[in-house]
């Protein structure tokens, strides 16, 4: 059969050509529209090191000095403290929470758009890293809140109390791996850039991943700020609901029975966000969705154009081929064998036209640096840091995809043409 | 002539109505994400109320500040740098400084009696000659003036919506709001802005502050703002452009301790609307190429598509075009007539592409306006004039025909090229 098919492609030639150049650029034009959606999809797909579900952020807003209300009598550090630390008090004493902890700002905060970095070192090995403030005067455990898990024993992390607070340094898995080779760091000593502080390793966390679906710029490190350092406005009070609460009405009761307490001194609009919302925002400010909208479309275009030059080239040469299916019929040919040669027949050159733009593909791939990866990625689980891999992936898909979808569009009309009566079919000879 | 073609092309839809569809839907699926796009550029880029101005508009948002140990620091503009250096070039009519900083991390929302909960709201800092760059339609009252940011009063402009949220009316101009505790005297009341209007979109305006000009950065360049500057009659964009850059190049050459990347602003209104980040511009190149590869995608795809059909088709029609040869036809006639028929299924395709890509455009407004940006936006409304117009409907008329001469042209000179005796063969 395959003789014979080989052979059919060939005496069309010229109406597979149209439907060949076609099922090449279609190739091309999907791979590179599935290649970022892989991306962002396969990151996502990674654990992302730490919880969102009932997790819930909450940070006070106050009057500045330019606003009619501001007090000066109120604004002095003592006040501001005491009454930070009563709304942090009151959160906790709230049956509905399970743990909380303050962080130094939104840069401390999973999913935020702002960052904090710094190049962190060990003698003389520097390595780039985001930061994490976290208040511990403000009581409770801001990675046990986030559920952090232990590098080496995989339980949820906690504070390590053996080492004095404002020396304490907690580093994700393969910070640590990049630094000292091992994650068995406890008590080693680190430093900061431009900061001569001698800081303990307390603690190694699994790898996480602080913004959602895109790939980790640098290994994490969490370590202390005082509340006064960080700002009573910027410091935003982490906490997570014990399972099974009414998130709804908690939530309610946190806008018209917690919130209204606080608003004293300078003290205003204690808000309150989940972390679903901070991530679905995440989402949608950083242009994540915006990508995947745009290359969905773009694939779902493609895809229906090869759908229906598919289904249309094949129902009017099913057409002009009546006798032959005719001729087919009568000598004893099943229907689905003649479908089965049909098929065939698409899956050919779908097959072919495939092989040309993957080789088109990987020459733009080579010339655009797709193979080029920076060695400090190279132990990361994302799919992206591992270009051979990442290629072939895509690559697979394309296939599967224009496969599923050439097939489909070959199988109806050859389906409804292998209906027709032998005799009828004749005819047409 | 062509009315017997029209007609033949007509019976030809009925006749190969499986054919027609196909055709039309495959023409109809490319004009739709053409037009798609080009509604988002235009949006984008077109003079649309309130930013009727954008063509004679220059773009300076931010600058680079490199010091002489080559650290970065990049940010937006201070109050100082727009408004005594940018106000004061020669050929700028009128300045806009907008800022849409918040001292509160949760933003701003105006503050409603007891029992009622408080609206959040989109609020934008402006300078007084912000309502002269920008046209807005006020419902009621007047815009606040550069004589009220002098005289530090708190005042501000509310858009309709938000007016009838917290009033239930539009003539509210001259009462008092309250936004995040501080009270406000409101001067006027403008139509909705759509979020799509990247330099003007807010619910609230108000006066900057005092305070708030103040800037953090110890040589008063860096700060929170973003100016927009209207070109007067007697003057071009480049001359204003070019001054503005050697005013910068002055400062880099007589200041020892850092230097100042201004990165090749100011923009035209349409680059600006692709600077994303502060410290690096857009690579217009890129973005025009990215563009043109996606217009290549839109239209060559189904138009081989559309090749390959009229090629399978017009193998059928071999007989009838050597019968029409052999009385004495004209291959360009032929041609013509080729061309015509499809025409007529493309123009259905392109009006049925057209009112798809509205129907989309209306339906996933929140999001698709801003499918090319990095950022998204709510309370994306649009608006009658920002698809009903010459250009929008120009432009479908244009991807209809380029289209239509691409799928049929190659299909029909290729068949015809057969001598009159193999084309009347074909059907012996």
């Amino acid at each position: 059969m395959i003789k014979i098919i080989f052979k059919t492609i060939w005496n069309q030639r010229k109406q597979n050509t149209w439907i060949m150049i076609e099922l090449i650029l279609v190739g091309f034009f999907l791979w590179k529209s599935i290649n970022p959606l892989v991306g962002i999809v396969s990151t996502g797909m990674v654990n992302e090191g730490y919880e969102d579900s009932r997790l819930y952020c909450s940070q006070f807003s106050m009057y500045d000095k330019s606003s009619e209300h501001y007090d000066a009598k109120t604004d002095n550090d003592t006040i501001n403290h005491d009454i930070f630390m009563r709304a942090v008090n009151a959160i906790k004493q709230c049956p509905e929470v399970e743990s909380y902890g303050v962080a130094s700002g939104w840069f401390s905060v999973p999913n935020s758009t702002n960052y904090r970095g710094n190049s962190i070192s060990c003698d003389t090995a520097h390595h780039t890293t985001q930061i994490y403030g976290m208040c511990h005067e403000a009581g409770g455990d801001l990675m046990k809140a986030y559920k952090f898990k232990d590098a080496i024993t995989g339980k949820t992390m906690e504070y390590n109390n053996k080492i004095s607070t404002k020396q304490a340094v907690y580093i994700s898995e393969q910070l640590a791996k990049d630094i000292f080779g091992t994650t068995n760091v406890i008590g080693k000593s680190l430093h900061f850039e431009g900061d001569p502080t001698t800081l303990k390793v307390a603690g190694v966390f699994k790898e996480v991943n602080t913004k959602t679906h895109t790939t980790p710029f640098a290994g994490l490190t969490l370590c202390d700020q005082t509340l006064k350092d960080c700002g009573y406005t910027n410091a935003v009070i982490c906490f997570r609901l014990k399972e099974g609460t009414d998130a709804i009405k908690f939530e309610e009761k946190f806008k018209h029975h917690i919130a209204p307490r606080f608003e004293v001194g300078n003290f205003i609009n204690l808000s309150l966000i989940s972390m679903k919302h901070i991530k679905k925002d995440f989402m949608e400010n950083d242009g994540i969705n915006n990508q995947c909208r745009l290359q969905i479309m773009m694939s779902g275009f493609f895809l229906i154009c090869v759908f229906l030059g598919m289904v249309g080239t094949f129902w009017i040469r099913c057409n002009n081929r009546r006798g032959e299916i005719g001729v087919m019929k009568a000598i004893g040919y099943s229907t689905n064998r003649i479908t089965t040669q049909f098929v065939t027949e698409a899956f050919v050159i779908v097959t072919i036209a495939f092989i040309v733009s993957i080789i088109l593909m990987l020459n733009i791939a080579y010339m655009q640096d797709f193979f080029k990866i920076d060695p400090v990625h190279i132990n990361y689980p994302y799919l992206s840091f591992h270009p051979i891999k990442m290629f072939a992936v895509v690559s697979a898909i394309t296939y599967i995809i224009m496969i599923f979808i050439s097939l489909l569009g070959t199988y109806i009309p050859v389906r409804r043409a292998t209906k027709a009566l032998p005799a009828d079919a004749l005819k047409e000879e | 002539m062509i009315k017997i073609y029209i007609r033949q092309a007509l019976t030809l839809i009925k006749q190969n109505k499986l054919y027609s569809f196909i055709y039309i839907m495959g023409t109809g699926l490319s004009v739709a994400l053409i037009m798609i796009v080009f509604i988002i550029y235009y949006i984008k880029f077109a003079p649309i109320y309130p930013e009727n101005n954008r063509n004679n508009t220059l773009v300076f948002k931010c600058i680079d500040k490199i010091d002489n140990q080559n650290s970065n620091n990049s940010g937006n503009l201070s109050y100082s740098l727009c408004s005594k250096v940018l106000g004061n070039i020669k050929g700028v009519k009128d300045i806009a400084i907008e800022g849409r900083y918040s001292n509160s991390g949760a933003g701003y929302v105006i503050n409603m009696p007891k029992g009622k909960d408080n609206i959040s709201i989109d609020l934008t800092h402006t300078n007084g000659g912000f309502w002269k760059v920008f046209t807005f339609n006020f419902i009621s009252g007047r815009p606040y003036t550069e004589a009220n940011i002098e005289a530090n009063n708190r005042c501000a402009v509310i858009c309709e919506s938000t007016a009838k949220a917290v009033y239930g009316s539009t003539n509210v101009a001259g009462r008092e709001l309250t936004i995040n505790g501080d009270r406000y005297k409101i001067s006027g009341v403008v139509e909705d802005v759509s979020a799509a209007m990247s330099a003007t979109y807010s619910e609230v305006w108000t006066t900057i502050q005092k305070d708030a000009m103040k800037s953090a950065d110890e040589d008063n360049l860096l700060g929170n703002y973003s100016c927009y500057m209207n070109i007067s009659e007697n003057s071009t964009k480049d001359a204003v452009r070019s001054e503005i850059q050697s005013y910068f190049k002055r400062l880099n050459n007589t200041n020892k301790n850092f230097k100042v990347n201004i990165m090749n602003q100011p923009d035209d209104y349409w680059q600006s609307t692709f600077r994303y980040w502060t410290n690096e511009g857009p690579n217009i190149n890129e973005i025009i190429t990215d563009f043109l590869i996606m217009m290549f995608a839109l239209l060559f795809v189904p138009a081989l598509n559309l090749c390959g059909l009229i090629s399978s088709r017009m193998e059928n029609r071999l007989c009838e075009m050597g019968i029409r040869k052999t009385f004495g036809a004209r291959k360009k006639s032929l041609i013509l007539q080729v061309v015509c028929e499809n025409f007529a299924l493309t123009a259905i395709g392109a009006v049925a592409g057209l009112v798809l890509s509205y129907l989309v455009v209306l339906i996933s407004s929140d999001w698709i306006l801003n499918i090319f940006s990095n950022g998204g936006a709510t309370n994306t409304h649009i608006t009658f004039n920002m698809l009903f117009n010459p250009i929008i409907i120009g432009i479908a008329i244009v991807t209809c025909m380029i289209l239509n001469l691409l799928s049929a042209l190659i299909p029909a000179s290729l068949s015809l090229r057969h001598n009159i005796i193999y084309s009347l063969n074909t059907k012996r």
